[in-house]
Order: C-alpha cells, then structure tokens, then sequence
C-alpha cells in the first residue's frame, strides 16, 4: 500500500512538472528572427506550429535544400548578408528537401505566413529521373506537419490525394509510418476509421505537438539559437549590392586561386582532383528532361494556387564547368531550364531566372552549391520580391 | 566521515525518508520514461546517408 501511495504522489508530482515544463517553454519558444530563421535544423523543419510562431511581417519564408549548409562563411550567404536587416529569411531545408517535402511544409504552415509569399530555391539535382529518393524522403518525413496538410480546409482532395499517395510509395521502405499515413488517410480522407483509429490519432498527434516543441526548443539552447529581443532593432536599408558585389569577387578570387573550375581550392583539391578522371564524361547520357520531381513541384504550385501564397521559383543554374567536365550535354539543360519556366508560366509564377550563369566565374563553391556571386543573386532577388508590395 | 555514517542511520530510522525514497524513485523513472520520448529520434525510416551530386 506505502508503494502504490508513494506511486501516485509520484504520478502528481511529475504530471505537475510536465505541465510546468509545457507551459514554460511554450511562453519562451519565440526565437530572434533572424538566428531562428538561419538556423538550419531538423527539429525546425518538422514543427511547423513553432516556425509559424516565429513569422512575423518581416519574414520571408524560403524553401530549398544543402546550399543553406554551404559556405555559411561567405559574407554573400543570407545568414550573414541579412543578418541586421529588417528582412528575415525563414530558411527551411537540407540536402534531399525537395518539392514534396516542401509542399506538405507549405500547406502545413501557410495560415502563418504574414506576408502570403514564398520562395522556392531549386536545385537541378533535384530533377534526376526517379526524383525524390524513397529513403530521403522517409528520413525527413513530418508526420505532424503531414496532419496538419490534411487538416488545412485551403487544400483540395485532389491535391491531398496526390500527396497521400506518393507518399505512400516513398515510405514503403518504413511500414510503421507508412501504416501511420494509411490510418491518417482513414480519418482525414475516406472517413472509413475505427473509433480506436481516431482515438489513436488524436492521442499521438498531442504527443507529437509536445515532442516537437519540447525538442525545438532544447535544440535550440544547445545550438545557441538567440532568444527574440523586442527592443533589438534592425536595419531597414535595401542591401548596397554594388558593394556586396565587389565584395563577393574579392572574396571568391581569394578562396579560388587558380583551379579551373572557379570553386573554393580547398574543395577543389578534396572533392575534385581525387575524382577528376573517373568522373571524366561521365554524365554523357544524363538528363533532366523526365523526372517525377515535376509533378511533385506542379503539386507544390497547385499548394500555392490553392492557399492563395505568392510563390517565386529560383531557377538555379548548374555548375557549367564541372557539368562540361562530366559531359553532361548542354541542350539537356536548357531543356530542364526551359521546363521549369513552362511550369511557372502555366500556373503565372515569377521565375527567377539565373540559368545564364552557367559559367559565371565564383558563382558556385563546389560542384552544386551556390558560392559568392550565386548567392548574391539569389539574395537580391528574394530581397525584391519579398519587399516589392511595401515598395509600390 | 562521522557526519556521512551519522546521516546515514537517521535517513535508515526516519519514516519520511522510508516513504519519500519510493516517492523519489518514481518521479525520477517517470522523468526518465518522459525524457526518452520528448527527445529520442524515433524515427522508424531507414538510415539515409546523404551523398553530394
């Protein structure tokens, strides 16, 4: 009887602590704007109630993949160029992010989104034949953000539809979460589920509401994410590109030398010269002209369409040099290129279009990632688009 | 070392402590049990490794 008592002392004393735990950090889970929105993380990217308590009318959402982890230190990347401007990016991807991932990202957040805009960074790695690979996307599947598209009254059936079921073929390599999607399909879609099912669900999605916000927010003091600040003020002067620049030419050519390919020479003597040869011509009979990705993003566009967000698509451009070293034909990119501004032009999308800097010297830092000059662009544009109704 | 072995006989003949150490002993596994869930991966997706272009 002592032990069954002292259990449930223990039970009360604990439940007292959770819940002082859930309010605490539910009052401190606002996060400096800008650190929060360059921090590049996981936990973030999967808890999409946390990231729309971190918007505000100042943040510009802007979906991509592994060119927010490279060349962080460049004084062109966003985390630096936007760093006490009153713009803030809302960065959220990695490597294998790609447009369904970011499509269910979209639809799980979009009523958060103040200024009802995004940008979406492509990457033409992204548009190889089979698209996104089934074990990435099972690795950076949200179940949680996934409820919440299925929840969102703004997307149609048809697109939910579509979302469910390449999901379903992508998570075949993971049966307990596949079977999680089956059951939420039950109860969002065909309403064909057990009490025990809804019962289920209800309880898992509540847990998995606390874990992401609880898991946010330790991950974040670890990895020194600032606390937000109110009285911290930020520059709202446009950028001097000019000498962002002149600035982005200086530091390229310091970090190039001489190596043919203009990317950063400590790169170029770790990831390139060991391959060189092997790599010679090797992508001669590649294409980017079939790939699934394109009905993921046409279903990103249609996320867009349907929950009324301005989307701007960054046509990025491949890395011309390297991409002539693996023999890669060039008609094969202007027909990728050429693809995407169709897509764009059929849902009336702003592209912006950077596919003619192929061979721009310091455009990139490695093989595919965007390097001094690239970002600089990029940057620019989004700065453009995201100011531009403030402006008019 | 006196004062340790003297702690130690009146938590061993104190009552509070006889009933305080199961209550100490379940809050602390609760804790635990909570802790593991709030920040355990448990992510059932097979391992990817990420490979660069």
């Amino acid at each position: 009887m002592k032990k069954v008592t002292a259990f449930f002392i223990a039970l009360v004393l604990f439940l007292g602590t959770a819940c002082g735990i859930h309010f605490f950090v539910d009052k401190n889970i606002k996060f400096d704007p800008h650190s929060f929105g360059a921090w590049i993380n996981q936990h973030k990217f999967f808890a999409g109630d946390e990231i729309k308590t971190n918007i505000d009318d100042n943040t510009i959402v802007v979906l991509g993949s592994s060119e927010f982890r490279h060349g962080t230190s460049m004084s062109t990347h966003p985390v630096n160029l936007f760093k006490n401007n009153s713009m803030h990016m809302m960065m959220v991807g990695a490597g294998y992010y790609q447009s369904l991932f970011h499509s269910v990202e979209l639809a799980a957040i979009e009523d958060g989104i103040k200024n009802k805009k995004v940008v979406l960074i492509l990457s033409p790695q992204w548009f190889k034949k089979k698209g996104v690979l089934a074990p990435a996307y099972a690795s950076r599947f949200s179940e949680d953000n996934f409820i919440a598209m299925l929840q969102n009254k703004h997307i149609s059936k048809e697109t939910k539809e579509y979302i469910i079921k390449r999901s379903k073929k992508l998570l075949r390599g993971d049966p307990p979460t596949k079977d999680r999607v089956e059951k939420y399909e039950r109860i969002f879609m065909t309403g064909t589920a057990s009490l025990s099912d809804r019962q289920y669900v209800h309880f898992y999605r509540k847990f998995l509401a606390e874990k992401s916000k609880l898991s946010i927010y330790a991950a974040a003091k670890v990895k020194g994410v600032k606390d937000y600040d109110p009285s911290k003020t930020y520059s709202t002067e446009e950028p001097d590109w000019q000498k962002y620049a002149v600035k982005a030419e200086a530091e390229g050519r310091e970090a190039v030398e001489d190596n043919p390919f203009y990317v950063d020479n400590r790169i170029y003597k770790r990831e390139f010269l060991p391959e060189l040869k092997k790599k010679k011509d090797s992508a001669i009979h590649s294409s980017y002209a079939k790939s699934r990705e394109y009905n993921d993003l046409r279903c990103f566009l249609r996320v867009c369409q349907e929950t009324g967000i301005e989307p701007m698509l960054v046509l990025q451009p491949v890395n011309g040099y390297w991409y002539d070293h693996l023999g890669f034909p060039k008609e094969e990119r202007q027909i990728y290129y050429q693809k995407i501004r169709d897509l764009a032009g059929e849902f009336g999308v702003q592209v912006a279009d950077f596919s003619k800097e192929e061979y721009t010297p310091y455009y990139f830092i490695d093989k595919v990632h965007l390097g001094w000059k690239g970002w600089l662009d990029v940057n620019e544009s989004i700065y453009k688009f995201a100011t531009k109704n403030e402006k008019q | 070392m006196k004062v340790f072995t003297n702690l130690r006989q009146k938590m061993k003949n104190s009552k509070v402590w006889a009933y305080g150490k199961y209550v100490l002993l379940f809050y602390v596994l609760m804790m635990v049990i909570y802790g593991y869930f709030m920040m355990a991966n448990l992510s059932t997706a097979p391992k990817f490794i990420y490979a660069q272009f």
